[in-house]
């Protein structure tokens, strides 16, 4: 098997788990089940992630999304007492959506696969990376030339550095916004 | 790269099918005698009382918030860690400083009694 059909492979699994985790999402006859099917939907988008050549923001969507998000969401439904044990929150309007959301589909579909996209040929796998321009990629070890374009190989080590030399105040403010929403959710819960 | 990622897709593989096996074996070789007492809820070898979908307590929510703050923290230091080399001092005080300012909200909760089971 060639590069290419190991990508589309991976790419076809990772899309049918996204997409069939979020099916399950709107078909599950619980909510607290529809949260487990979002679990799955999570991995399959961290899967599109890798074949996008963004392993980093792969990683980030397991450890924040599966991880903690997931969590929470769990533990949201577990406390609002209507919703545990509410089953069949369908409201038997699946056909009116079938007939809504085939032609959005259709044209969303046909519109994404005429679209001129600027996909830059270094961005696929397997020389996954980040495309930076002449002047940055001077600046970094590693940086491979492909076609017109600049590729950094590993882009963790590149995200680290622009976030500490050139957007370290936006680095700084992320802190003083965690700190907000945890005293929020603080006050919040006590009240 | 792609070589890295087949990797992990193996270790997936094999973290899905060793308890599969472990399950399909144990289905295979015990025998099937279901009884009132063997089908009833085990929950500690005592009696369940009530039902099991009920409103869980507040502090599972809260816990859950600190978890997911602390956690977009850590994906913040992977970054950081893996350009360290490269970085001068000065990206050391940025990061204590973004430790230092969420430290503060641990302290706040932990006054607040926020981490205390009650």
């Amino acid at each position: 098997m060639s590069q290419q059909t190991v990508v589309q492979l991976v790419f076809g699994v990772m899309a049918a788990l996204s997409l069939g985790g979020a099916m399950g999402v709107v078909m599950a006859r619980t909510v607290f089940v529809s949260a487990l099917w979002l679990i799955l939907s999570f991995v399959g988008v961290a899967g599109l992630y890798i074949t996008l050549g963004a392993g980093f923001l792969a990683v980030i969507q397991v450890l924040v999304y599966v991880g903690a998000i997931s969590v929470l969401i769990l533990f949201a439904i577990m406390l609002t007492e209507d919703v545990m044990g509410d089953e069949h929150p369908n409201n038997g309007q699946v056909g009116l959506a079938i007939i809504l959301l085939t032609p959005l589909i259709f044209l969303l579909g046909k519109w994404g696969f005429t679209a001129n996209w600027p996909v830059k040929a270094a961005a696929i796998l397997p020389r996954s990376g980040l495309s930076v321009d002449a002047a940055t990629a001077a600046a970094l070890p590693g940086a491979l030339k492909t076609g017109d374009a600049f590729l950094v190989p590993d882009s963790v080590a590149y995200l680290g550095r622009v976030l500490m030399t050139e957007h370290f105040l936006a680095f700084e403010v992320v802190s003083v916004v965690l700190l907000v929403a945890l005293v929020g959710a603080i006050v919040i819960a006590r009240d | 790269m792609v070589d890295n990622w087949g990797f992990i897709a193996v270790l997936t593989l094999v973290a899905f099918t060793v308890p599969l096996i472990g399950l399909a074996l144990s289905w295979l070789l015990r025998p099937h005698r279901p009884g009132p007492i063997k089908q009833t809820t085990y929950e500690c070898g005592l009696e369940t009382i009530g039902d099991s979908w009920v409103q869980f307590k507040v502090q599972y929510y809260l816990y859950a918030l600190i978890f997911v703050l602390f956690d977009v923290e850590t994906v913040f230091l992977y970054p950081w860690a893996v350009a360290f080399l490269g970085l001068p001092l000065f990206a050391l005080v940025e990061m204590v400083i973004f430790l230092g300012i969420l430290a503060i909200g641990l302290i706040y909760a932990w006054r607040k009694g926020a981490l205390e089971w009650v």
